[in-house]
């Protein structure tokens, strides 16, 4: 039996003050993340990242495009 | 990129070994943690702190000793952070929690040292930590003989200043320890430069009582039924609590306490009104140890206190600040710290009665007596522990475990059967 | 109503069906998958009932492989399954001893077989049936002989129950030309010492069951009613204690 692949997917900041300033303006759009570690898949920093569920990664982007945060990228990784 | 490369290199640590722990810690959080329901909102804050646990803190720090600040680090809830930020100095614990510094402390200790110990010597000298790079002095205690003869193997790497804690509690106990705080201040004078005033300690006393009864309001919320926060968000908070700043710890955890209070009103919980109501007593528990807490609530049940130092036992009795001089607020520090009921004083009954009345204000339905393997103190008190309680018509079960996850499975068996027989 | 309890062990792998008046059962070796060893003990103990899967009506997994198949409806552990199964096969039970591959336990029970206390041995294999196993390739004997070998045998006493130095100091035994009925001996009184100090810190109690693979060596069972001074039983079904018990919990819940 293969069990079906869920993917998360992580926001990577340049540095933390980044991050937790979307973090807040996701929380104002109602858009349901979590403040996280960063995997190593993902990033060699060792630092915040914020981790969301597929269902909110395009709401997640318009608000990446509408506070102007500075991101790093998204990271796609394969849950465990 | 943001990188604390540079400001760990900058503290001599070993950054290719540091990468490794680096490695292993948010696959470790996100399945302990994020992959919980329903967490309050007000964990964020923490899960930050955790998520940037060898950066955002170390830096303050760092900050905080270019301009002439002093680290302490410390390894017991015994040891008074007021006296050590009332000479302007920050006081940090420093206790190991993760399996990954045991085989660094195995390479001056014995193999059969407790897992703490053997952790936080290991991650001195693996250089793998910052927050034991950045302490200046630590801080020991003679609670065990373990931890004895660590500092003289510590002390030849870092100064280590040792406290001797009594192992009775008598009136004449008490002063010793009143006595033991008095050299540590004038200690804590030496090595800042900086002279600790009655009113400074007035102060310190105020910011270390308003981080304990914002604990107390956590752990307030926990007798609710169905229960707001789960066993290993408030693990997580009493063990952030012994590093972080406290005045920003303090408000932060009032607000999750709000939240709390809200949840509790709207019968919001966790766990299902029905679900198991543990406790855990035995040995404390540092971070990034999350095993017991985590196997317990994954099994159903929830851990609704715990009877140790990363738990009640740090938080329990303010200090009296009606102090006005030195002596009478060393006075009042000496007894309120003498209240922290330890397996190392003789006899230890304050534990025992302490358990029975946590049974009862918490709800607990069985109590799970744990100590870390090779912790003599706690697993011989746990035969009077277990025995009260068994008395008492409380189901209880003992446990012995260490950091490694070897046993994992062995333990949820354990706690299976034990919840089984709860629901009997 | 039919229901089923299946327990896998990490030597064996036991089935059991029960109808309500007889149990029908099957055992063999876990070996390297216990997914694919309760399969096959599942198909089995139903081929010998005459019986096909669809009409069990209930089952229930237990033993170290518990969650490693897919076919139970309810998974328990094997501490509530032993003592349940101890009380039914040998009522009036108060203590069971179980000692089986992997580890060994001391579970204390009422007469409905419900756990009152329970402990087990720590995360090592000393005292338990791979203890004897490896003991016994050491002195180049079958398991299931040892019990034959000591018996009438004055025991020497070892200081090691640590399986690893166990082993070398009986090889160590063996090479000073000692008896290996003798060091079977002592190998069965220290094992039983050492789980009859779990039992007395427990409490002492009247009728001991001791079920488990090792409850078939009369050499451990004598060990045990010495040192506790009261009769330790062993049922005839002794290996099958633990499926039994999940048997009848199965059965409770098929009832609700």
């Amino acid at each position: 039996m293969e069990e079906a692949e869920i993917y998360d997917y992580y926001i990577l900041f340049p540095n933390h003050h980044e991050g937790l300033h979307l973090h807040k303006e996701l929380k104002k759009a109602g858009v349901k993340c979590s403040i996280s570690p960063t995997p190593r898949a993902a990033s060699s920093f060792c630092g915040i990242s914020l981790l969301l569920a597929e269902e909110q990664l395009d709401a997640a982007k318009k608000v990446i495009e509408s506070c102007g945060v500075k991101i790093e990228g998204i990271a796609k990784i394969r849950r465990k | 990129m943001a990188d604390y490369r540079e400001m760990w290199d900058g503290l001599g640590m070993d950054l290719e070994k540091h990468d490794m722990l680096c490695e292993a810690l948010p696959n470790a959080f996100g399945e302990v943690y994020l992959s919980q329901k329903n967490r309050p909102e007000g964990m964020d804050y923490f899960d930050f702190v955790v998520a940037e646990i060898h950066g955002v803190r170390p830096a303050e720090l760092v900050e905080h000793k270019k301009k002439g600040g002093k680290v302490f680090g410390t390894f017991c809830v015994y040891v008074p952070d007021e006296v050590i930020f009332a000479a302007g100095a920050i006081a940090t614990g420093l206790c190991g929690g993760s399996q990954f510094w045991v085989p660094g402390g195995e390479k001056v200790l014995p193999a059969n040292t407790c897992p703490l110990i053997k952790a936080s010597v290991g991650a001195r000298l693996d250089r793998t930590c910052p927050f034991f790079r950045l302490a200046d002095i630590y801080v020991g205690e003679t609670t065990c003989d373990g931890k004895k003869k660590a500092w003289e193997i510590l002390n030849q790497d870092v100064p280590v200043y040792v406290m001797d804690i009594p192992q009775m509690k008598r009136e004449q106990d008490i002063a010793a320890w009143g006595e033991e705080i008095k050299l540590l201040l004038n200690k804590v004078e030496q090595v800042t430069g900086n002279k600790v005033t009655p009113e400074a300690l007035a102060e310190n006393i105020k910011l270390i009582n308003r981080k304990r009864e914002a604990l107390a309001r956590l752990y307030n919320t926990r007798k609710s039924s169905p229960v707001p926060i789960s066993g290993r968000d408030a693990l997580l908070i009493s063990q952030i609590a012994f590093y972080d700043d406290p005045e920003r710890f303090s408000s932060k955890t009032n607000e999750l306490c709000d939240e709390l209070e809200k949840r509790i009103a709207e019968k919001n919980g966790v766990f299902p009104a029905e679900a198991p109501r543990i406790m855990i007593t035995g040995t404390p528990m540092a971070i990034p140890n999350w095993k017991l807490h985590n196997i317990v609530e994954t099994c159903g049940a929830a851990v609704v206190v715990e009877e140790t130092c990363t738990g009640v036992r740090y938080f329990a009795n303010p200090v009296d600040e009606t102090g006005t001089t030195l002596d009478e607020q060393i006075q009042t520090l000496a007894e309120r710290y003498m209240k922290v009921n330890c397996a190392c004083f003789t006899p230890n009954q304050g534990r025992i009665d302490d358990i029975l009345r946590l049974v009862k204000e918490y709800r607990v339905d069985g109590v799970i007596d744990c100590n870390l393997q090779f912790c003599g103190l706690y697993s011989t008190e746990g035969y009077l522990v277990q025995q009260a309680l068994q008395k008492a018509g409380i189901p209880v079960m003992h446990l012995e475990t260490d950091y490694s996850e070897q046993d994992s499975e062995q333990i949820r068996t354990r706690v299976q059967a034990f919840l089984e027989m709860l629901g009997d | 109503m039919l229901v089923a309890g299946i327990d896998i062990g990490s030597m064996s792998t036991k089935a059991v069906i029960f109808n309500g008046q007889r149990f029908y059962k099957a055992i063999s070796p876990t070996g390297w998958s216990p997914r694919q060893a309760a399969s096959q003990v599942y198909s089995q103990v139903l081929s010998r009932s005459g019986f096909n899967q669809k009409q069990i009506d209930y089952a229930v997994a237990t033993g170290y492989g518990r969650v490693s198949i897919d076919f139970a409806d309810r998974v328990v552990t094997e501490i509530t399954c032993h003592a349940r199964g101890a009380a039914f096969l040998l009522p009036g039970t108060d203590m069971v001893i179980d000692i089986g591959g992997q580890d060994s336990k001391v579970i204390r029970t009422n007469a409905q077989g419900q756990v009152l206390d329970f402990a087990m041995n720590d995360k090592c294999a000393a005292g338990t049936g791979r203890f004897l196993q490896v003991i016994a390739a050491a002195l180049g004997v079958d398991v299931s002989d040892l019990a034959a070998l000591s018996s009438g045998q004055a025991p020497i006493t070892l200081n090691s129950m640590c399986t690893v130095f166990a082993e070398s100091e009986v090889i160590g035994l063996l090479s000073q030309g000692k008896e290996k009925g003798e060091i079977i001996a002592g190998l069965h009184q220290s094992i039983a010492r050492r789980i009859a100090g779990m039992a007395q810190r427990m409490g002492v109690l009247n009728k001991v069951t001791f079920t488990g693979g090792v409850a078939r060596n009369e050499g451990v069972r004598a060990g045990l009613e010495e040192q506790l001074g009261v009769p330790v039983l062993v049922p005839d079904d002794c290996q099958f204690a633990g499926a039994i018990g999940a048997a009848l919990l199965a059965w409770d819940s098929s009832e609700k």
